[in-house]
């Protein structure tokens, strides 16, 4: 356990040291997203209830913080345990996942909460305590299938050219894929039918029945759980492997 | 003498080449081993096997007695590790990558802190805590990269080229460190400065082909090289090209090279070298040499198969 905290230390040494890159990054992405892609599409879909640029909030919240931790659980991989140096520390293969686990929801809680803030502010909208906990609780499996499918493509993904376009198409997945900023009703059926099982599709769907005050689907919230589980055992046998150099 | 590291039968593939082939020694408690090699001989890899970093294919390797197969986790805290290459936490300053990696191994804040800043004055960096990675010369990385190796006082150091492209007041430091400081530690090197490995080593290895050609002490090993002997000789004008052929064909002596006026090679036997000489003699003279046989001799001499007892 205490392994886990110094990884857990290390993390936010680095944080503390670049803190104004990250500041910029954590409050500027939210608020480009708002910008770029919530003003001009609620020009574009404007037969919803509630109105478009509200419903997007959620798609605000759900894509600067998947987002980011996607990119900064790669660059935690990429530091602990895909490093040589740190496979000769005798820290073990769950604490790697535990450090990684609470350092992906640090930051995700950290964007979020800047999320909600601009997108509050901006919409003139808010939220009750009780929904944004509830709003919490249902994006935390979203925040751990991102952080370990960023673990898979960190395993696989060597070449720098290759990894700028890959994270290019997470991004537009994470977009454009799931529901965020446009409607899985806009969508052909078919593939609606089949996305909205995906975890991160059906965070979103409750997120934003959270925000309509309609009640969450708690079928898709286990789901979600359960990809969580099956997720953690697959990297936890990768990190073993990895750190043991098989 | 109680044996720290022991190498039973190892052996190792690296892209279906294979790298060390039915590998056996033991470096005993308390000494230092330095191993040598050419390139790509295996060098790096037996230090990352003893560390944890790679797994052997065959074999078995034991650190204090434990399996490292099976008792890694406890093995790490023991081993103290520097690599080659320079690997550091790039947004962490000098004093946060070593204070982080000292608690990785159990220290506490507060003494992680203490030996950090001990160390960095011992060792001429404690100007440099506060500078990143990046900023630092590829010297003064070595510098610390080596006190992070022993950051956690292990009981068994494993250098991987500790002094290789430093310049010599660093090295210097390193190697006045390690005689002084870690005397009673176990201690295994690679290195290609044949100099430090005759000078600092208590026993050499000398890898090749994928298994160690010779392991033992640089004097048992310029023994049982049969006297083995550098000989120079060098003339006012270009080396006759008769005495090129007949050195040539001269099974005695090992390794010749010409060079203009300069004539190397190296033989077992003093003898072959004073006919050489009485041959030579119709030539002018400038000077002429004979040199006490150095590891990197001996090295030369395994690279042409010349035969030493082990």
């Amino acid at each position: 356990m205490i392994n886990i905290k110094v990884l857990l230390l290390k993390e936010f040494l680095i944080i503390k040291n670049s803190f104004l890159k990250y500041f910029f990054i954590l409050f500027f992405f939210p608020l480009s997203l708002y910008l770029f892609l919530s003003i001009p599409l609620s020009i574009v879909i404007y037969d919803m209830k509630p109105i478009y640029i509200v419903w997007s909030s959620i798609g605000i919240c759900l894509v600067s913080c998947l987002y980011l931790v996607y990119i900064l659980c790669f660059s935690f991989c990429s530091r602990n345990h895909n490093s040589n140096l740190m496979k000769s520390t005798p820290v073990l293969s769950y604490e790697y996942l535990l450090a990684k686990y609470l350092y992906a929801i640090f930051i995700g809680t950290l964007q979020l909460i800047i999320s909600i803030i601009i997108s509050s502010s901006l919409n003139a909208d808010y939220l009750t305590f009780f929904n944004l906990f509830k709003l919490y609780i249902v994006m935390i499996p979203s925040i751990l299938i991102i952080c370990n499918i960023s673990y898979l493509f960190s395993r696989v993904i060597v070449n720098n050219i290759f990894l700028n376009i890959i994270n290019l198409f997470v991004f537009i997945f994470i977009s454009f894929g799931f529901g965020s900023f446009i409607p899985l009703s806009k969508f052909p059926v078919y593939y609606s039918n089949i996305v909205q099982y995906f975890p991160v599709s059906s965070t979103i769907v409750n997120c934003q029945r959270i925000i309509s005050n309609e009640s969450i689907l708690y079928n898709l919230l286990f789901v979600s759980f359960f990809y969580v589980i099956i997720l953690s055992f697959i990297n936890l046998l990768l990190i073993d492997k990895s750190i043991s150099n098989n | 003498m109680e044996a720290s590291i022991t190498f039973k039968s190892v052996a190792k593939k690296i892209n279906e080449d294979t790298l060390l082939a039915d590998l056996s020694f033991g470096v005993e408690k308390g000494t230092r081993f330095g191993i040598v090699g050419p390139n790509g001989s295996g060098k790096s890899t037996i230090i990352k096997l003893i560390s944890g970093i790679l797994q052997k294919d065959k074999g078995s390797i034991y650190v204090k007695g434990y399996d490292v197969n099976i008792k890694s986790d406890k093995i790490k805290y023991e081993v103290g590790y520097m690599p080659q290459n320079a690997e550091f936490d790039t947004e962490l300053n000098v004093l946060d990558n070593l204070f982080i990696y000292a608690q990785l191994f159990g220290i506490s804040r507060d003494d992680a802190l203490t030996r950090v800043k001990d160390l960095s004055k011992r060792l001429d960096f404690f100007n440099h805590l506060h500078s990143f990675p990046d900023d630092l010369s590829y010297g003064e990385k070595r510098i610390i990269m080596f006190a992070r190796s022993i950051v956690h006082n292990p009981d068994i150091l494993l250098f991987d080229e500790p002094t290789s492209n430093i310049d010599p007041s660093k090295r210097d430091l390193i190697w006045n460190f390690i005689l002084n400081d870690l005397k009673e530690k176990t201690i295994l090197f690679t290195t290609n400065n044949f100099n430090d490995a005759q000078e600092y080593s208590q026993r050499i290895a000398i890898l090749y082909d994928g298994n160690i050609k010779y392991n033992g002490t640089f004097d048992y090993l310029v023994e049982n090289t049969h006297g083995l002997a550098k000989f120079t000789i060098i003339f006012k004008d270009k080396v006759s090209e008769q005495l090129v052929k007949n050195i040539s064909l001269n099974p005695k002596i090992i390794n010749s090279n010409v060079s203009d006026n300069i004539l190397k090679f190296y033989s077992t036997d003093k003898s072959e070298y004073f006919k050489i000489l009485k041959f030579s003699l119709d030539s002018d003279i400038n000077d002429i040499d004979i040199s006490k046989c150095t590891l990197e001799d001996i090295f030369r001499g395994i690279n042409l198969n010349m035969d030493i007892d082990d």
